[in-house]
């Protein structure tokens, strides 16, 4: 054994008796490269994930913006057709809005003097109570009739 | 004589990269991959270092800011990962690290990947008996055929210590060599 540096290619093999599977610099460096291509390619691929990510995040910051602030609800008096305009100044005009109040076929148009809380109550006290009362009276009749019909047979 | 600058040039332009780190394999696949097997022993344990330690090179290329030159760059990226690897097998071993590299040189006679002999057999456990410095200082000079500049830079410890703990070293082994290879004579 010399402490020397002859032959220094074999001297891992010779001094330190270590081995390596026959092949195995050339089959290291295709593992290696391959590697590393899928490395790259999962790279991209994250890359395109985020981009979609981002993408679907963007349409719904978008969806909610439009579904909170709705344009619609912040019409001014001049963005309405001139005809509904010009009958809102004359009721205001005239002060027919008591007149206005009585008459069923303008409560939508009354209704923009309305506050919202209000028309809530109304809704709630009158309109859903007379659709339920409706509903109740036309199961009743129903079942009246299913029971004549039973009766008759 | 390829110029270095040049080179890293190519390793990081996205048009010659793939053939440039081609070549980089070429150059340093052996290199490297010695200088991981001795600190590691086992070839199994250095294959996946190798692999893991051009990964990273690819990888960190980019970043790269030439202080030092490629070579001792790539170095000291292995020698890197081989001590996090030995770090590693300590934590789950609950070992030292001198203790790991014993357990590996214990393991080396019935490694398929080991054909020593007796002398060598000795050789790689005077080497295991070195503090994990020594030992370090001693590979790097006598097996990879480092500058002292260059290993200053890769083991971070003064040139001035690292040629006199070499110097050391080199006496130590030639002496317990020496003495092995008496005995074996004497058994003959």
């Amino acid at each position: 054994m010399k402490l020397n540096k002859n032959n220094k290619d074999k001297i891992h093999t010779e001094e330190l008796g270590f081995t390596i599977p026959d092949d195995y610099f050339e089959t290291s460096k295709n593992k290696i490269l391959n590697e590393i291509s899928t490395k790259n390619e999962s790279k991209l691929k994250f890359f395109n994930k985020k981009r979609v990510v981002w993408l679907a995040a963007a349409s719904i910051a978008l969806l909610i913006t439009f579904t909170l602030f709705k344009p619609n609800t912040f019409t001014i008096l001049e963005s309405v057709p001139a005809i509904v305009s010009d009958s809102i100044h004359k009721i205001k005009k005239d002060n027919l809005i008591d007149e206005y109040f009585t008459s069923e076929e303008s409560i939508l148009l009354t209704s923009l003097f309305i506050d919202e809380a209000h028309i809530d109550t109304y809704l709630a006290n009158y309109i859903t109570e007379d659709i339920l009362i409706d509903e109740y009276l036309d199961n009743y009749i129903l079942d009246e009739m299913m029971n004549d019909e039973l009766i008759l047979q | 004589m390829i110029n270095e600058s040049d080179f890293i040039q190519k390793l990081v332009s996205p048009k010659h990269k793939d053939e440039a780190f081609k070549q980089l394999l070429d150059l340093y696949q052996k290199r490297l991959y010695w200088h991981i097997r001795k600190l590691v022993i086992t070839h199994e344990n250095a294959d996946d270092i190798l692999q893991n330690t051009f990964v990273r090179i690819y990888k960190s290329l980019p970043n790269f800011k030439q202080k030092s030159s490629l070579h001792t760059w790539m170095f000291k990226i292995a020698h890197n990962e081989s001590l996090r690897f030995l770090e590693q097998q300590k934590k789950k071993q609950h070992e030292s690290l001198n203790d790991i590299t014993s357990i590996y040189m214990d393991q080396l006679v019935s490694d398929t990947f080991f054909e020593g002999n007796e002398i060598q057999l000795k050789l790689q456990r005077i080497l295991g008996s070195l503090s994990e410095k020594q030992r370090h200082i001693f590979q790097l000079k006598y097996y990879d055929d480092l500058k002292f500049t260059e290993m200053e830079a890769i083991l971070g410890i003064k040139e001035g210590t690292i040629k006199t703990s070499y110097y050391k070293t080199v006496e130590f082994i030639k002496q317990n060599i020496n003495k092995e290879e008496l005995l074996l004579k004497t058994k003959v």
